[in-house]
């Protein structure tokens, strides 16, 4: 075990893209250690959901993907040659993921519904609120927000909702998401502009306009 | 350089989504500051993007399904022990399949030679018919026995037979005439075979059983 993490350790810090400590911990990976694979589900299964939450839009189906995506982590894990950050290539695998759903749903007309979880039925649907205690008003201003807001995503089309979430969500730069998406620079910066003009008219009504200098 | 030309408000608003992400060209960004200082629409719209990205950057987190870490552990786990199963397996087989063919040609074979073997060197079973007989020993007497009843049997003008049950202890239980002619004469004898005779009764795997036996008699003259 101890020559094969020093092999992939070896051939990982030659791409130069990672720094040290994610050389190590690709290389632990690589050399199937419990402990490394425990840390990897700890740190991305959070983000994972919440990614694929915003794409599928059901809490179900989310984390059957979440599972899915690690599973498929795992089994490519010895081919990732540190060409990208670690990050970026879960991304990577988890939008293929992601995408390959949304496309079978498509092709069954399941698109066509918006599931928003328990929303109908008036149960679940809880936040994560950032304040410890908001008011009763902001909580329902909150909700709505929430809930227009992802009303909203569910109208682009995938690959314009994986740009904006990926940009105005993630945080991730341009590069990165054409990394993760396999498209060109140009094509994120023009993708993005369309699905934010789609987005800000579907989101009119929560967008405050105030003076700002420039 | 500065670009001090002016740019349509299409122009204007095809750069303002790279703009708030500060992905244009120095270029770019004076000529929309430039544009948006004459135009009070485009500067709205400037200001819903940046309202957008707020908006979007400041949205809630749907709660993770709290046993979603552990089952993507154990769901991982599983799928990595199943993995390294597989491949000691492939190894194996690796190792093992030149074997194989020859391995299974040879118990054939041997099978086919050993077979061939005791075929000849075992003789033919034959079915003995007298099997069951072997462990059935029929009831038996002394000589003594009947020859002194017979010595004292009533004069017969015919052959007299007769069928006795012999019970489990070698005593007649019952006694019946099948051939010749009865008389009080007769019917005393038989009492008195009845009586006095002592057979070794049969037996079946060693053990006394009741049998059937049929005794004749004749008169000898002369």
């Amino acid at each position: 075990m101890g020559v094969r993490r020093e092999i992939a350790l070896n051939e990982i810090e030659r791409s130069g893209v990672l720094d040290a400590q994610e050389a190590v911990f690709v290389a632990r990976l690589q050399a199937n250690e419990d402990a490394a694979y425990d840390e990897l589900v700890r740190v991305y299964h959070a983000s994972m959901f919440h990614v694929a939450y915003r794409m599928l839009s059901d809490s179900n189906d989310a984390a059957d993907a979440v599972q899915e995506i690690f599973l498929k982590v795992f089994r490519n894990i010895q081919r990732f040659r540190g060409d990208s950050s670690l990050k970026t290539w879960i991304y990577r695998i988890a939008f293929s993921e992601i995408l390959n759903r949304l496309r079978w749903w498509k092709r069954r007309f399941r698109s066509s519904t918006v599931s928003l979880d328990d929303d109908h039925e008036g149960n679940g649907h809880h936040l994560h609120l950032a304040s410890a205690s908001p008011s009763p008003l902001q909580a329902l201003e909150l909700k709505e927000r929430e809930k227009a807001i992802q009303h909203a995503l569910t109208k682009l089309s995938g690959e314009h909702r994986s740009i904006v979430i990926l940009r105005d969500i993630e945080g991730f730069s341009y590069s990165e998401i054409a990394e993760i998406l396999g498209i060109s620079s140009g094509t994120v910066k023009s993708r993005l502009a369309r699905a934010r003009a789609d987005m800000k008219k579907s989101l009119a009504r929560h967008l405050s306009i105030q003076g700002m200098d420039l | 350089m500065r670009v001090l030309s002016n740019i349509s408000c299409e122009a204007a608003l095809e750069l303002m989504s790279p703009f708030i992400d500060s992905m244009v060209s120095v270029g770019e960004a004076d000529s929309l500051r430039s544009h948006l200082s004459n135009c009070k629409s485009c500067k709205r719209q400037l200001q819903s993007f940046v309202s957008l990205r707020n908006v979007m950057a400041g949205a809630e987190l749907r709660p993770v399904p709290e046993d979603l870490q552990l089952e993507t552990r154990v769901r991982l786990s599983h799928a990595r022990q199943r993995n390294t199963r597989d491949r000691w397996q492939t190894h194996f087989d690796n190792i093992l399949r030149p074997f194989a063919m020859p391995a299974v040609v040879g118990i054939i074979l041997t099978l086919l030679g050993f077979g061939i073997l005791l075929g000849g060197l075992t003789a033919p079973r034959q079915v003995i018919a007298s099997e069951e007989a072997g462990f059935y020993q029929p009831p038996s007497t002394p000589d003594s026995t009947l020859r002194r009843l017979g010595g004292v049997s009533p004069d017969l003008d015919n052959a007299l037979s007769v069928q006795s049950e012999v019970n489990t202890v070698g005593k007649i239980d019952e006694i019946s005439i099948i051939a010749g002619e009865r008389s009080p004469g007769v019917d005393r004898w038989l009492q008195e075979l009845v009586l006095f005779s002592q057979f070794k009764p049969a037996t079946h795997w060693g053990l006394p059983v009741r049998s059937r036996i049929i005794l004749s008699f004749v008169t000898v003259r002369g």
